[in-house]
């Protein structure tokens, strides 16, 4: 049929067109024998360079992965105690959003029930409660999408050490330890003849002045070999030879700076960048490290001055729905990722984080409309199809709600299946079967021993069928767990208060108060305690 | 313009404006009353101006002025009485500061010596006890003080600030006004108004800055005084000691009398009201600042009220209820209500932009009694439920269409449901990997503490049973490439009911630098039992490197 002949491309011509399609380890293995063959062939060795970075490539915006040391030793906080609204630390959780008194009208009935869990893309929306967005682990309202929020605070260092830690829980110390060096070195074993490049004899100054391979060198060490300082090194002498005056090799040093946490330097090469040139990516690595020393003012500010020179960007739109979600103003981001959806209808978080809202507020049926466009986009996940059968529940659409979460449940990976069993345990709870939902507790808690959601519910089954005991140390496991959380801290509370405990109820009542500092229930209590304490 | 929002229920004529016309005082500084022998009621107004600049006398009639004259000094308040000056006794001057003004106001001036033997006497004596003169000197710029030594130089005297002025009866026969003035010295001075004669004077321990009389000077009278420290002092014929009747904790920013009940005002926006003994007998929580209070009477009906004005609306109460809400769309200065022309019951309404606006109160008018603090009856509260998208209106339709079909396929996916919990619940029974235990036999909860950041971890297992057991072991299971377990085996000789008992060993991490994670098995086993009584599996955090 066809006569032509089929063209054999070969040597460097070969490398650059699989690399141009992707298929980067074959590119690489086509550079490897032409560098065997001539080693000092400059374009080969870029090309390289190129495919081993790439092949290790993260969006460095969306890599916000904080240490316990970066999060709590920070010297870049400005203000200790910020003004509600101007802190990630202090967002309006009273104001808006998280309403503490709804939150817990179901919570009074049955003895306080622990509403879980939105986590994850997609991620599973809590069968309970319509009315207010639940916290995550961190105390941090819930948004739609799981993304790394590690920059935010909660409790203090003290806090974060003594509490226990796990696979799923902990926090590296530093983002320079151990789990970051996997980022770049997991692929090196791969490579059996050691490391490509011999950093500690590259004569740096040399190639970082040469233009024509300057960048691959620098994204090879940035990403690849995760080496900073030498990164910093390349990038500094490659910004002097070009003048200060390359605008791409400031964003480069600045994001150095980032992963160095020396913010203030990143802050100043961003903002001589866009004196030369204006970026999208530079407008949000600037917002980016604004948000690093907590001023998400002055992050909303660069993302509206982005916003000015790139109308409608989705990037900006998208920084500044994250950045007012996380300050509590749903209200506001919700109208911000419609936005986002005007400008681009396929943005999975945008959706995402719509739907979220739509059912948390009371209208689970055009939450789940949102949900099935995910669905059609091609996105298939445990996740997904949980919340599609936990919205057709609340929108009363009883014959898809089972078969959806039965979906969700035999799709589910290990990393969400204590989730959906929480979930599963909450849907059984709403139907009545009080003993399926027990034992849907107890599967969750074999898959996440730490599954604090769901210690704490089946303490409250434990409580209602007489167990006090068991439920005293299923609720004190979930505080130990998570100190953060509220219902934990509370339903402890209130056992220690009927089995006359009192100093003990007084320190987890104050605990819960911290969370929901208006919760009516815990003032009570506390205030029948104050005279016995009195009269002594 | 300035109409009232609600017309036809309004009690109140709507407001007329005065054309033309720009007023800027403050309360204190307007009253009602007839001017020539007609006995028609005039609104005479002392115009602060500006600085020292435009201060005017103005009188209107009407919807118009009558007439204007200029004054020579910055009004403080108004008072109208029947007949026409009056200076406020001296008290004694300083000698040095009498010494200082006659030595260096004289020519050829000197207001730098003057200005630092001032200082020196004020550092003595306290800048209070200073006549009111060197007290503006002291304060003054150097071109004011020039003009100052020019203008009063010659002529110093201790004449002290008036802050407020009320009048009274003489007695019920007599129609002739007593005026009453309190001083920045803390007097009270009582006048007859005819001949300006001093008929009484008191003093009191604090500056008085609003009065309030009440009966005749002749028989008895009571005068209220509030001073500027917030007390309410109660001034009685033929008394001496004078005590505080109201001690008020926050600032109080207004007094009226109303009938026999004294109301005041404070800056917590609470309007209480007091009897003339100072016991508390009502208050009104407001939600806004009020901002003066104004006393309402309508004798025909026998109707008396104090008027609360707001930033946009004055209220109207008494001592039991709230009687009338009226509101403006521009913000208030003042308001002043009395007898204006030949209509007894008239508001003059002052905007803050300086209009001015009269409003006469309708003779049928009927008050409804409110509470003071109106909340809508709990039943009456809207839920905020969400409204009924149409897309819940089409599945309510298909419920309606479909109910056996939807009934039928969730009774099949609930059975196949629980079915899978069960399932799965059965498989962890099996395998005892749950970290509750699953024996109805023994329960017994198990829980693991990981504690630090490695390459040495502390694990602590607790464990809590329902039933005193013997003879048993934890033993830990593991990767031994990966971790090296302190000890690994660990004999439980006696587990009591209701206590938890706690076993800790130390784990290292063997490679840090692989960063590998993996599982670590906590069980508890016994001898004769082929399965281990509970499971904890624990999945290790990736370790940190050591230090060096």
């Amino acid at each position: 049929m066809n006569d032509d002949p089929v063209i054999e491309f070969s040597g460097f011509l070969k490398a650059c067109r699989l690399f141009r399609e992707n298929r980067l380890s074959e590119a690489e293995a086509v550079c490897t024998n032409l560098l065997r063959k001539n080693p000092l062939d400059q374009a080969t060795w870029a090309l390289k360079l190129q495919c081993l970075s790439d092949s290790t490539y993260i969006d460095e915006l969306e890599n916000e992965d904080m240490g316990l040391a970066e999060t709590f030793l920070d010297q870049n906080v400005i203000a200790k105690s910020a003004r509600p609204g101007t802190s990630f630390a202090r967002p309006k959780t009273t104001a808006k959003g998280v309403n503490p008194i709804l939150r817990f009208i179901i919570a009074i009935i049955i003895f306080s029930m622990s509403y879980g869990n939105v986590y994850r893309f997609g991620t599973l929306i809590s069968t309970y409660n319509m009315f207010s967005r639940p916290t995550t682990n961190a105390g941090r309202p819930l948004s739609g999408v799981v993304r790394p929020q590690s920059s935010f605070k909660s409790g203090s260092m003290d806090q974060a050490v003594r509490t226990a830690r796990t696979a799923k829980t902990a926090r590296a110390v530093s983002s320079t330890s151990a789990r970051n060096m996997r980022l770049g070195t997991a692929s090196m074993a791969a490579g059996a003849d050691g490391e490509f490049v011999n950093l500690a004899r590259l004569n740096i100054e040399k190639y970082a002045a040469d233009p024509q391979v300057n960048r691959q060198l620098f994204e090879y060490v940035f990403y690849y070999v995760n080496d900073m300082r030498v990164a910093h090194q390349i990038a500094g002498a490659a910004s002097k030879s070009a003048g200060f005056e390359d605008y791409y090799w400031k964003n480069q040093l600045a994001k150095c700076y980032l992963r160095l946490g020396m913010i203030p330097d990143a802050t100043k090469q961003l903002q001589s960048s866009l004196e030369q040139r204006k970026l999208i990516e530079t407008f949000a690595f600037l917002a980016k490290t604004y948000n690093r020393v907590d001023q998400p003012m002055a992050a909303l500010k660069t993302y509206m001055a982005g916003l000015d020179v790139f109308p409608e960007d989705v990037t900006m739109l998208t920084g500044m729905a994250r950045v007012q979600e996380a300050l509590g103003e749903f209200d506001v981001s919700v109208a911000l990722y419609n936005r986002v959806l005007d400008a681009q209808a396929n943005n999975i978080e945008a959706i995402a984080c719509v739907a979220t809202t739509y059912y948390y507020g009371g209208k689970p049926e055009i939450a789940l409309r949102y949900y099935r466009r995910i669905l059609q986009m091609g996105c298939s996940s445990a996740e997904l199809f949980m919340n599609i059968g936990l919205c057709c529940l609340a929108a009363q659409q009883f014959d898809f709600a089972l078969s959806s979460i039965m979906r969700a449940q035999s799709t589910l990976t290990d990393d969400v299946a204590a989730d959906i069993w929480f979930n599963i345990g909450q849907v059984m709870l709403e139907v009545g079967d009080l003993p399926a939902a027990s034992r849907s507790y107890r599967i969750a808690l074999t898959h996440d021993p730490d599954h604090s959601e769901s210690l704490v519910n089946l303490g409250i089954l434990r409580y209602r069928d007489g167990n006090i005991d068991e439920a005293r140390s299923l609720y004190a496991a979930a505080v130990a767990k998570n100190p953060l959380m509220f219902e934990g801290n509370y339903n402890l509370g209130l056992v220690c208060f009927t089995q006359g405990k009192y100093h003990d109820c007084r320190r987890l009542m104050e605990r819960a108060l911290e969370v929901f500092p208006d919760h009516e229930h815990c003032k009570k209590i506390l205030s029948s305690i104050k005279p016995l304490y009195e009269s002594i | 313009m300035a109409k009232p929002l609600e017309v036809t229920q309004s009690k109140w004529t709507a407001p007329v404006v005065l054309q033309d016309h720009e007023i800027h005082c403050p309360s204190t500084c307007v009253t009602l009353g007839p001017l020539l022998a007609d006995n028609e009621s005039m609104l005479i107004i002392a115009h602060g101006g500006h600085r020292g600049v435009n201060m005017k006398l103005k009188v209107f009639q009407g919807l118009s002025q009558h007439s204007e004259s200029s004054l020579a000094d910055m009004p403080t308040a108004i008072m109208h009485f029947v007949n026409e000056l009056f200076t406020v006794p001296s008290s004694v001057i300083n000698s040095d500061e009498q010494e200082a003004w006659s030595k260096f106001a004289v020519v050829p001036v000197n207001p730098d010596k003057l200005f630092n033997k001032l200082k020196d006497i004020c550092d003595r004596v306290s800048f209070s006890n200073l006549t009111p003169m060197s007290q503006t000197y002291l304060m003054s710029e150097r071109e004011e003080q020039l003009a100052l030594i020019d203008k009063f130089g010659a002529k110093i005297a201790n004449t002290a600030s008036i802050t407020c002025i009320t009048k009274m009866m003489k007695s019920m026969a007599e129609s002739l006004d007593i005026l009453i003035i309190g001083t920045e010295h803390c007097n009270l001075y009582f006048l007859d108004s005819q001949a300006f004669t001093l008929l009484h004077e008191v003093k009191l321990s604090s500056v008085p800055v609003s009065l309030c009389a009440y009966g005749s000077f002749d028989v008895d009278y009571r005068v209220f005084v509030q001073t500027r420290d917030s007390l309410i002092f109660s001034v009685k014929r033929d008394e001496e000691n004078h005590q505080p009747i109201i001690v008020s904790q926050s600032m109080i920013t207004s007094m009226v009398l109303m009938n026999k009940i004294i109301v005041y005002t404070t800056s917590d926006n609470l309007i209480t009201f007091a009897s003339f003994r100072g016991k508390k007998i009502n208050t009104v929580k407001c939600k806004d600042k009020v901002k003066m209070l104004e006393p309402f009477s309508y004798t025909q009906k026998q109707l008396s009220a104090v008027i609360a004005v707001f930033e946009k609306e004055i209220r109207l109460y008494n001592d039991q209820y709230m009687l009338d809400v009226v509101q403006y769309e521009k913000p208030l200065a003042w308001v002043k209500f009395g007898l204006y022309g030949r209509e007894d019951a008239t508001l003059i309404v002052c905007f803050k932009d300086g209009t001015i606006a009269v409003q006469i109160f309708r003779r049928t008018a009927q008050f409804e009694k409110q509470d003071y603090n109106y909340v809508p009856p709990s039943h009456a509260l809207k839920l905020a439920i969400p409204k009924k998208t149409k897309i819940f209106i089409d599945q309510t339709q298909r419920e309606l269409e479909y109910g056996n079909k939807i009934h039928q396929a969730y009774q099949k996916n609930l059975f196949n449901l629980k079915f899978k919990i069960a399932e799965n619940y059965q498989q962890l029974a099996q395998t005892a990997t749950a970290s509750v235990s699953t024996t109805t036999v023994l329960p017994m909860d198990i829980s693991v503490d990981i504690h630090g950041f490695g390459p040495n971890f502390r694990m602590t297992v607790h464990l809590l049973s329902k039933q005193t057991l013997y003879d048993m072991f934890l033993s830990m299971i593991n990767d031994p490439d990966l971790y090296e377990i302190d000890k690994p085996l660990m004999p439980v000789s006696i587990l009591t009911p209701g206590n938890t008992y706690d076993f800790t060993t130390m784990i290292v991490c063997k490679d840090p630098e692989k960063a590998q994670n993996s599982e670590i098995r906590v069980l508890l086993v016994h001898q004769k039992r082929a399965t281990p009584i509970v499971t904890a599996v624990i999945k290790m955090p990736f370790s940190e490197f050591p230090l060096e």
